[in-house]
């Protein structure tokens, strides 16, 4: 099993209060992975120490056997990481287009930065309809296409997903499974962090459970789902 | 009387153009990144001794000494804001502002100490004859100064609207945490836009003192201008500040020639007054901002 990205035992604190205790993951080349687990488990802040925003207290975090925890999140996403963040996080007085621009802030190749752009058009149609509009003037579901647009631009090997069908109807939840998939069959990897359990597992092969900034248990999706007491517990069914 | 109004009312313009310059810089800085800098009248006043300096003292040309404004101030407010801006990023604001008003006042009296207390005119090489516009009275100095401003206003907007740096700039200000995760080092937009915004300042301090005179002391007066032109147009907002210095400019220049010089000053607070009573936000505020 070759790791292309692994989380060991890492710790994060904000001030006082440690937020998580020795957290450790991993993420296989082009693998679907969930993290899930209830409220102020930790999945954000996972996330937010994996690209750099968040500097991690102990442990360490590897992306292709290279050492990453220290680097600049500008430096973790040159490696091949990009972060869909919590929120969406849009730029409300940037158009469509412009952000999908900025998302490939660090490109150099214009020729690729385009292919990723006309690949983020095909996948959102409707963002390309949209593209001259203020980003703020989307809807809830526009808004986060286009933060995972925005995120796909940069052409990462891995996609950190931080809730992403939050706030949307289930239609839309419906199109961006099938996003997720479809970017999962270009050869992205994803770490998807979900309350939408079922989605998650639904997509994810794989699955690893955190509570109060600690794991649970981890394990293939099918067979974490058979597990009665861990479903009533941990994933709201 | 008309031909007196008109007169008035291009003398306001001009000086409005520096008000809308000097405001420009203060709303980078106050209103893209939130720090209510009380040294903003002093990076201005150090503009206009430091081109006094280079041109009267030194004997330099006018246009090298402006660019040398532009360099050393700019890197003035660079380091300023590494050093004193940055430690408190993530503080509130009341602690960058005490620390402002610390700076202004060590920047005065530093000023004070090495230029004195006299007032100094940047020497220009234009002719002081008035050209005479049909019945309006104006001369070379204050065109050139006035298109230098306008076009400091105008490219400033087709940097922050028309460059990479100038997108990362918008994104940044909009949401600091999405530009870090598409590569923008945050940190260093921030810095430049310090720098900017103290260049402009000290820019606009230039070219007045090439028109007027420059004296360590003015900074106060002019802090507290730029702040209620900024409140005016409405914070952050661009055109706000120069429609809001234009404004400003014209109604003391208006007021000081038909009502009274004495109170001059006193127009500018007193328009803030009456327009927050109004529009809380001021003139341009951009709502779709506060998403």
């Amino acid at each position: 099993m070759t790791a292309v990205l692994s989380v060991d035992h890492l710790d994060v604190a904000y001030g006082q209060v440690q937020a998580l205790a020795g957290v450790s993951l991993a993420v296989e080349a082009g693998e679907i992975v969930a993290l899930v687990g209830a409220n102020g488990a930790g999945k954000s802040t996972v996330l937010r120490a994996v690209s750099g925003l968040l500097r991690p207290r102990a442990g360490r975090v590897s992306f292709e056997g290279r050492r990453i925890d220290s680097l600049s999140p500008r430096d973790i996403l040159r490696a091949g990481i990009a972060h869909c963040p919590e929120e969406r996080k849009i730029w409300p007085a940037i158009t469509v287009a412009e952000t999908l621009e900025l998302g490939a802030y660090t490109r150099r190749d214009a020729a690729g930065a385009e292919r990723d752009r006309r690949r983020v058009y095909a996948y959102f149609p409707r963002l390309e309809e949209r593209r001259r509009q203020l980003a703020g003037t989307l809807s809830g579901g526009e808004q986060q296409m286009l933060a995972i647009g925005r995120a796909l631009m940069s052409a990462p090997k891995l996609l950190l997903l931080d809730e992403p069908s939050l706030g949307l109807s289930p239609m839309l939840v419906d199109d961006l499974r099938r996003v997720i998939l479809d970017i999962h069959c270009d050869g992205v990897a994803v770490l998807l962090v979900e309350q939408n359990v079922h989605m998650a597992l639904d997509l994810a092969a794989r699955a690893y459970v955190i509570e109060t900034g600690r794991n649970v248990i981890d394990g293939r999706s099918a067979t974490l789902l058979q597990n009665d007491a861990l479903v009533r517990a941990y994933l709201g069914a | 009387m008309l031909d007196l109004a008109l007169q008035f009312t291009v003398n306001g313009l001009v000086v409005g153009a520096f008000y809308a310059l000097s405001a420009l810089g203060l709303t980078l800085i106050l209103g893209l990144m939130e720090v209510v800098n009380f040294a903003h009248g002093e990076f201005y006043m150090m503009g206009g001794i430091i081109a006094y300096y280079l041109t009267g003292v030194l004997g330099l040309d006018f246009f090298a000494s402006l660019a040398i404004v532009v360099l050393v101030m700019g890197a003035f407010g660079w380091v300023v804001d590494r050093l004193l801006i940055r430690p408190l990023r993530s503080k509130d604001t009341l602690s960058t502002a005490l620390v402002t008003i610390g700076l202004s006042i060590f920047l005065v009296n530093t000023f004070l100490l090495l230029a004195g207390t006299a007032p100094h005119k940047v020497a220009t090489p234009f002719p002081t004859a008035p050209l005479l516009l049909g019945p309006v009275v104006i001369n070379e100095t204050r065109l050139f100064a006035v298109a230098v401003a306008a076009v400091a206003i105008l490219g400033t907007h087709l940097l922050i609207h028309r460059t990479r740096l100038g997108g990362a700039m918008r994104a940044t200000f909009q949401n600091k945490e999405a530009a870090a995760l598409v590569g923008i080092d945050v940190e260093r937009i921030y810095g430049f836009t310090f720098a900017l915004g103290t260049t402009m300042a000290a820019v606009s301090g230039a070219l007045l003192g090439s028109i007027y005179v420059a004296q360590p002391t003015v900074g106060g007066l002019v802090s507290l201008k730029a702040f209620v032109v900024v409140i005016l147009g409405g914070m952050g907002s661009f055109a706000g500040a120069v429609i809001g210095g234009l404004i400003l400019g014209v109604a003391e220049s208006l007021w000081g020639g038909f009502v009274s010089s004495g109170y001059q000053d006193v127009i500018g607070f007193a328009f803030v007054i009456l327009l927050l009573l109004v529009r809380p936000y001021g003139l341009f505020h951009i709502r779709s901002e506060r998403v």
